[in-house]
């Protein structure tokens, strides 16, 4: 098929070729061309390069697997599940009851197994979520310095502090006077608060408004979230001074919204 | 920012919310196609319509003329279109003995220009050299144009035929290139039960909208886009922007200084849209596909590979940090 493609888009071009003007003039002043070296510039003609590789391009994405190797597998598959009735079967007794009762008990040893299995793959699982819930306390435990804690709050890296550590950043930036930048660790405490939570995916490519609208929780959740947004917005985005919120109002909204990762901390 | 500041811009985004809401009266399921007219308009650039046909991109210029009470002219581009069918031109007066100026339709507020790209161009780039210039050279004359003079031109992204496609740099005195697609099933289906009970499809009778802005108005609004303010950050994040398409691998030529002025100006606009005095990353990053898209040319390979400018654009985004 792309074969015939191939050569249907060479006839094309060859066409297009013989037709444009300048061919026709050369063709009425010059002796044909080699057929061999015309095709071979035919070839070499970027309309016809770009065709071939978009064409090998869709062929590559059009790949699948053959239906032949899966109906091997399937066979393969079919063949192991046979093996291992019969083996089964020859470990049980063959003839009356006790022959019966003893499929069924080959089955359920084999059922008993599945479950080890399955049991062993959960607690592998348990070890792990452990091992890396773990590992991020761990991080988060961290002790920065204060110019690395600086750096993460003009740079608006929330994960570098766990929601409860902006929050004592917030506590020091009020000592210092500095009210622009504590509602700016006040967000980033609820960003963090909010990663650990599971109810957003911090990114730094992402807007806050996209966390609002990309946040996993009950909606009266996502309306706190979304006046706290807009609350930053205006004080950050639009140096606007600090409206009639206290501290520690907006330090229970954050709570509030983080509590699983506040409790945790 | 001072009270009586604060009281000015919240009378201008309120009548621009009443605006939106009497646009939105006849051009059904094109909000957004609508705010990017309103932010061209509040820019003072030009914009460029790619859409199917059918899509209500006339009856939205008309519709947007009438809330304005602006004056509205619409040239539909052919091949044969001369410069002078758009300028116009001096005519002989027997009677005076004197050249008099027969204005073309240039003379206007609003300018439909159709199918842009069906005219040769000869005459695409008189449009858009009274485009950037907002005057008309007729016979060696200066004859300066509306002080609004804003082109909506518009272009079918599926037909080439007998076409002579805009060059990149005609392309970029355009502010905004507005992508108007099919409408959403229910603003279809509004359209339909509207047409229904007797509204007519594709035309505006005059009072059935009713204009709230004054030509004195546009420019009022357009001056206090100056008001917006917009933070430190956010003007870098806008650098950053335009200059990753400068030094991206799949695109060959990225966007101008041109490109940032117009993504800074177009952010403010939409935020005063939104409401608000202040730019926020959400502004910018609304308006990088229509400020940016039309002003960059793809890598060879990267048009061989199928790559869209959003595709590429999109990938650059994901790698920039939003200031926060």
């Amino acid at each position: 098929m792309s074969g015939r493609l191939s050569l249907l888009i060479l006839a094309i071009i060859s066409c297009g070729g013989l037709l444009a003007p300048g061919a026709r003039k050369a063709g009425a002043d010059q002796p044909p061309l080699d057929s061999r070296e015309h095709l071979e510039e035919i070839l070499e003609r970027p309309l016809y390069q770009r065709w071939r590789l978009r064409q090998e391009r869709a062929e590559r994405d059009n790949f699948k697997i053959d239906e032949k190797y899966l109906n091997k597998f399937w066979e393969f598959l079919q063949e192991c599940l046979e093996k291992l009735f019969d083996w089964l079967s020859r470990r049980s007794p063959r003839s009356g009851l006790a022959g019966g009762l003893g499929s069924i008990a080959g089955s359920l040893k084999a059922a008993g197994w599945l479950a080890l299995a399955l049991l062993a793959a959960y607690l592998a699982y348990l070890v792990y979520k452990t091992l890396r819930s773990d590992q991020l306390h761990r991080a988060r435990a961290k002790i920065l310095s204060r110019e690395q804690i600086r750096k993460a709050l003009e740079t608006g890296e929330a994960l570098a502090l766990a929601g409860s550590g902006w929050l004592q950043e917030a506590e020091r930036l009020v000592a210092e006077g500095n009210f622009r930048a504590v509602y700016r660790a006040l967000y980033l405490a609820l960003l963090s608060g909010l990663h650990t939570a599971g109810k957003i995916d911090f990114r730094r490519n992402r807007t806050n408004w996209m966390y609002v609208f990309f946040f996993r929780g009950p909606e009266g959740e996502k309306e706190s979230f979304s006046r706290l947004t807009a609350l930053f917005d205006e004080i950050w985005y639009g140096e606007k001074p600090a409206p009639g919120y206290s501290l520690s109002q907006l330090k229970d909204q954050v709570a509030r919204l983080t509590r699983k990762e506040i409790q945790h901390a | 920012m001072s009270d009586e500041l604060a009281a000015q811009l919240s009378t201008v985004t309120q009548k621009l919310g009443q605006l939106k809401e009497e646009l939105k009266k006849v051009i059904l399921g094109q909000d957004g196609v609508l705010e990017q007219m309103l932010i061209t308009l509040l820019c003072g650039g030009h914009a460029l319509l790619e859409g199917v046909p059918g899509t209500a991109k006339t009856l939205a210029v008309r519709a947007l003329a009438m809330t304005l009470s602006c004056q509205a002219k619409r040239i539909q581009f052919t091949p044969d279109l001369m410069p002078s069918d758009i300028l116009g031109t001096n005519v002989f007066n027997l009677a005076a003995n004197t050249f008099e100026l027969r204005k073309g339709p240039l003379f206007t507020d609003l300018l439909l220009a159709d199918e842009i790209n069906r005219a040769p161009a000869k005459t695409q780039s008189a449009l858009l050299e009274a485009m950037s210039e907002r005057h008309a050279t007729i016979d060696g004359v200066r004859h300066p144009l509306s002080p609004v003079f804003t082109v909506f031109a518009t272009q079918n992204p599926i037909e080439f035929e007998g076409t002579y496609p805009l060059p990149e740099a005609q392309q970029d005195r355009f502010l905004l290139k507005i992508k108007v697609n099919y409408p959403a099933e229910e603003s279809e289906r509004a359209i339909l039960e509207a047409v229904h009970r007797g509204a007519p499809p594709d035309r505006l009778d005059p009072g059935t909208l009713v204009p709230l802005f004054t030509v004195g108005d546009l420019q009022r609004l357009q001056a206090a886009l100056t008001r917006v303010r917009i933070e430190p950050g956010i003007l870098s994040y806008v650098l950053k922007i335009v200059r990753a398409t400068r030094e991206n691998e799949a695109i060959l030529v990225g966007a101008g200084p041109r490109g940032s002025i117009f993504l800074l100006t177009s952010s403010k606009a939409r935020a005063l849209l939104q409401g608000r005095d202040f730019v926020t990353p959400d502004d910018v990053l609304a308006m990088v596909g229509p400020v940016l898209g039309h002003r960059m040319t793809l890598s060879a390979e990267s048009e061989i590979e199928g790559a869209a400018a959003e595709d590429i654009m999109k990938s650059i985004l994901e790698k920039l940090e939003v200031p926060r």
